[in-house]
């Protein structure tokens, strides 16, 4: 119709027709009302949502609400309301679309917000899925066990917290401070921490507690905890070094600590080597010990403090107890052990023995109880006494010790020769050798101008001889003479020699020795017991090495019938460690001990020896001496040797030395009594 | 005149050479067995010697050296001699001075060593030349692997004797120990291969 008008001529109308399409080719079609008025959207709620997504924990968390709206007519009004299924609440009324939540009650909520425009229409969100608002995260540090104060580095203290609230898993770390600056020790899911503080100081604890979502709790700082210094023995000393001697000596142990909480218990240990023992237990520091028994002892002190630290100093180095006799101890003399391997009146030599003894003053069994005592024990052998004969003796006639004076060597050529070696054994339960030494003595030994000092006379020779072994007893019962090591002279060192330190039980510094008879391949008759002599003296004179007496080895080798042949045996061995109980097993060979009769001559001994270590059963000691009495003499036989027994001697005691230097290689300095035990 | 001073001397030359002829000698002669790892051997034991001189002990004598001394060069463990002594009495051994290869193989197992020592003590004791007179000892030693008994090791030392200062100027030589273990020396000498 309009088309026709147009084609009718109206050519204005048709130009403004052309002109109103081109104009609006590109526009969106709207609803067109008349004269030119647009038709507003209907309002809707194009999206509404939380910033944070559920859960979240209350009152630890700020949750934005955010609602876009569109349509409508003019501004809008925004009501954002919840309910906890329950309850519904409007929360937030206004012209902001946001609404920042902070909840907090723990609970299940949904959100909805309802939208009006300028003119009233109101849209509708409709209830949010539902929001999970859990418990707050919270943190606190409970009582650390045990409380403060502590030792550093003895206590672990148990910190623990209780946590609860949160989102998921929680991560706690604990911290400290010392001061000023903090430090993190323990971060991890476990709600304890054991804490092992080494330096002491006043510390404070804390816990931070994070959950799966970030959410951060603080414990906050706990008291003060005290960690006072460790408890430490710093020394377990003696105030007299060893040995000591027993049922006399008092020695004082004082043990010096520092750390620990207050007040402090003392505990005294001794040990014998076969059992422990408390010998004082309190508050003093110090500890008078008067060992009765002789033996090893070990001692040790375990030092308690108030909450219960206990540190421990260990076993001292060894600690000898050795028996003595005095003047006033109960001797009885055996009879003169003839080893000269020619007849020789002992009994004569025994008198004149007992007489000097008992001009001395020594206190000496009568001999007539000695007999009756020999008899009744049916006694046949009284050169050595073992554990048994040693116990019956001291019960039945109250003998505080026992003498084995031995001859050696009785020769009235001249000029005469005179040797007497003599030991002293006690009664005691172990029959420990006292005391051993000897004297051999030629008539030419010192000459002297114009041969004056020649000794002819063999009386007078025996004389001399026995008086310097009375001098020697009588000193070591007096107290005066010690029984220290010989010197050693280089020309008896022994000519080939190898040892290795046996194997003995831990910290065991004294090693125990039973020396067997030597095998006697010489022209000199009992030269084998000779020798065994020479050792056992040399060998009880070393500082370290406790010698078993021969009467009791005698015992051992006759009762397990120990024969050997060509030497001992590891089956042997085994034998005598088990009856023993010893470490070591001295054996050795005589192949030449030899004195000179008349004026001329030349002493000549040689051995060798061997020491079997009774755990490995293997030799750990051999040697090979051999030597001259003239060697190392060059001008008027000036240090020349006459006899083979001071020959003999010089040689025993180089080998003991060089063994004993060998048996310790490996270990320090000898224990003293100022030195510091090990401690912990 | 100066003719007669060179025969002089040449014949005092003459003197010292002829002299000093019958003086002992270091022998050489060694057996080793060149397939023999003897670093292996850690444990030995030293048989009873042969004793082919007129003193009863001699073999005795220079075994006791001879062990010590071995011991003494920490390179080889000694069997204790008793332990020797069982392990003989276990074979019934009639001959231990001079074991069969069986015999050792048997007898090392006893006794747990790696290598068996035997001895042949020639000369101990004194000898004259002349009017001098001095100690000699003669040894020989034989070692065989305990495994299969056979020997891999032997060697002889001579020690001592009359020497020309002996002849010279007289005295008695050195004492019979110190020649044993001189004579011991040298044996351990040729053993660890110098």
């Amino acid at each position: 119709m309009i088309f026709s008008i147009n084609c009718s001529g109206n050519r204005y109308f048709l130009a403004y027709c052309l002109l109103a399409a081109v104009l609006s080719g590109c526009a969106v079609a709207p609803i067109s009302v008349p004269r030119g008025e647009r038709v507003p959207l209907p309002l809707k709620i194009a999206s509404f949502g939380p910033d944070k997504r559920s859960p979240q924990a209350a009152d630890m968390v700020t949750i934005r609400w955010k609602v876009i709206a569109t349509g409508g007519v003019g501004s809008y009004r925004y009501e954002f309301r919840t309910t906890d299924g329950q309850e519904e609440k409007s929360e937030q009324v206004g012209v902001l679309p946001t609404w920042d939540w902070s909840p907090k009650v723990p609970g299940t909520y949904r959100v909805k917000v309802l939208v009006r425009d300028a003119i009233g229409n109101a849209g509708d969100s409709g209830w949010s899925s539902p929001y999970t608002v859990v418990p707050p995260l919270v943190v606190s540090l409970l009582s650390p066990d045990p409380v403060s104060p502590q030792a550093a580095g003895m206590a672990k203290v148990r910190w623990k917290v209780n946590t609860t609230g949160g989102v998921g898993e929680r991560t706690i770390a604990f911290r400290t401070t010392y001061g000023k600056e903090e430090k993190r020790e323990q971060e991890g899911p476990s709600l304890w921490w054991d804490w092992a503080q080494q330096e002491p100081g006043t510390y404070k604890v804390k816990a931070v507690v994070q959950d799966a979502i970030g959410n951060v709790a603080d414990s906050g700082w706990s008291r003060e905890y005290l960690l006072v210094p460790k408890l430490k023995i710093l020394s377990v000393t003696p105030d007299k070094f060893p040995p000591q001697v027993a049922a006399v000596s008092a020695v004082r142990w004082e043990v010096n600590e520092t750390g620990g909480v207050e007040e402090r218990v003392y505990s005294f240990w001794t040990s014998n080597g076969t059992s422990e023992r408390a010998e004082q237990i309190g508050l003093s520091p110090t500890w008078n010990w008067s060992p009765a028994e002789p033996g090893i002892y070990r001692v040790k002190v375990a030092v308690r403090d108030a909450i219960g630290n206990t540190v421990d100093s260990g076993w001292s180095p060894e600690y000898r107890i050795e028996l003595t006799a005095g003047l006033k101890s109960l001797i009885a003399v055996m009879p003169l052990e003839n080893l000269t391997g020619m007849p020789v009146s002992v009994q004569e030599l025994r008198k004149t023995l007992v007489r000097d003894l008992s001009r001395k003053g020594l206190n000496l069994l009568g001999d007539d109880d000695l007999e009756k005592f020999k008899e009744r024990h049916r006694i046949r052998y009284t050169a050595g006494l073992n554990r048994e004969l040693g116990e019956a003796l001291r019960v039945e006639t109250g003998t505080d010790a026992v003498l084995f004076p031995t001859l050696e060597l009785m020769d009235d050529t001249l000029p005469p020769k005179a040797v007497l070696v003599a030991r002293l054994i006690s009664t005691n339960r172990s029959t420990p050798i006292l005391w051993m030494d000897g004297a051999g003595i030629s008539g030419n030994d010192a000459p002297g101008f114009l041969l004056l000092g020649l000794v002819n006379d063999p009386a007078v020779l025996w004389g001399k001889t026995e008086g310097k072994v009375v001098e020697s007893l009588v000193g070591y019962l007096s107290g005066k003479g010690g029984q220290g090591p010989r010197m050693v002279e280089k020309r008896f060192l022994p000519k080939s020699y190898h040892g290795v330190p046996p194997e003995v039980p831990a910290g065991k510094e004294t090693l125990s020795i039973a020396v067997l008879p030597f095998r006697n391949e010489s022209t000199r008759r009992n030269a084998g017991e000779i020798m065994t002599l020479h050792f056992i003296d040399a060998l009880s004179r070393a500082g370290r090495i406790d010698v078993v007496e021969p009467g009791e080895v005698r015992q051992v080798l006759l009762r397990t019938r120990t024969i050997m042949k060509g030497g001992l045996s590891l089956p042997q061995a085994d034998i005598l460690h088990t009856a023993l109980n010893v470490d070591l097993v001295l054996t050795g060979i005589v192949t030449e001990y030899q004195d000179y009769l008349g004026g001329w001559g030349n002493p000549k001994v040689e051995f060798s020896t061997r020491v079997f270590d009774m755990k490995t059963r293997q030799i750990v000691w051999s040697s090979s001496s051999y030597n001259h009495g003239d060697d190392g003499v060059f001008f008027f036989n000036l240090g020349k040797v006459n006899t083979a027994f001071a020959l003999a001697s010089g040689m025993a005691h180089s080998t003991v030395e060089k063994m004993e230097a060998a048996f310790h290689k490996k270990e320090g300095p000898p224990p003293t009594a100022g030195a510091p035990p090990p401690t912990e | 005149m100066r003719g007669k001073t060179l025969l002089h001397i040449g014949m005092a030359i003459l003197f010292v050479l002829v002299s000093t002829g019958c003086a002992t000698t270091t022998s050489k002669v060694v057996y080793r067995d060149p397939n023999m790892d003897f670093g292996a051997i850690q444990s030995v034991a030293v048989m009873p010697f042969s004793n082919l001189t007129r003193e009863s002990l001699a073999a005795e004598r220079v075994r006791d050296v001879f062990m010590t001394m071995l011991q003494a060069t920490g390179g080889v463990y000694v069997i204790p001699p008793g332990e020797v002594a069982r392990g003989i009495g276990r074979l019934n051994l009639d001959r231990p001075a001079t074991p069969t290869p069986e015999d050792v193989t048997k007898f090392a197992k006893i006794v747990s060593t790696d290598a068996v020592f035997t001895g042949t003590v020639k000369e101990y004791g004194e000898v004259r030349s002349g009017s001098s007179a001095a100690n000699v000892v003669s040894v020989s030693l034989q070692m065989m692997e305990a495994q299969t008994g056979r020997l891999v090791w032997s060697a002889s030392s001579t020690r001592g004797g009359v020497t020309t200062s002996d002849r010279l100027f007289g005295g008695g030589g050195e004492p019979m120990n110190a020649t044993t273990q001189k004579a011991v020396d040298d044996l351990l000498d040729k053993l660890f291969g110098k």
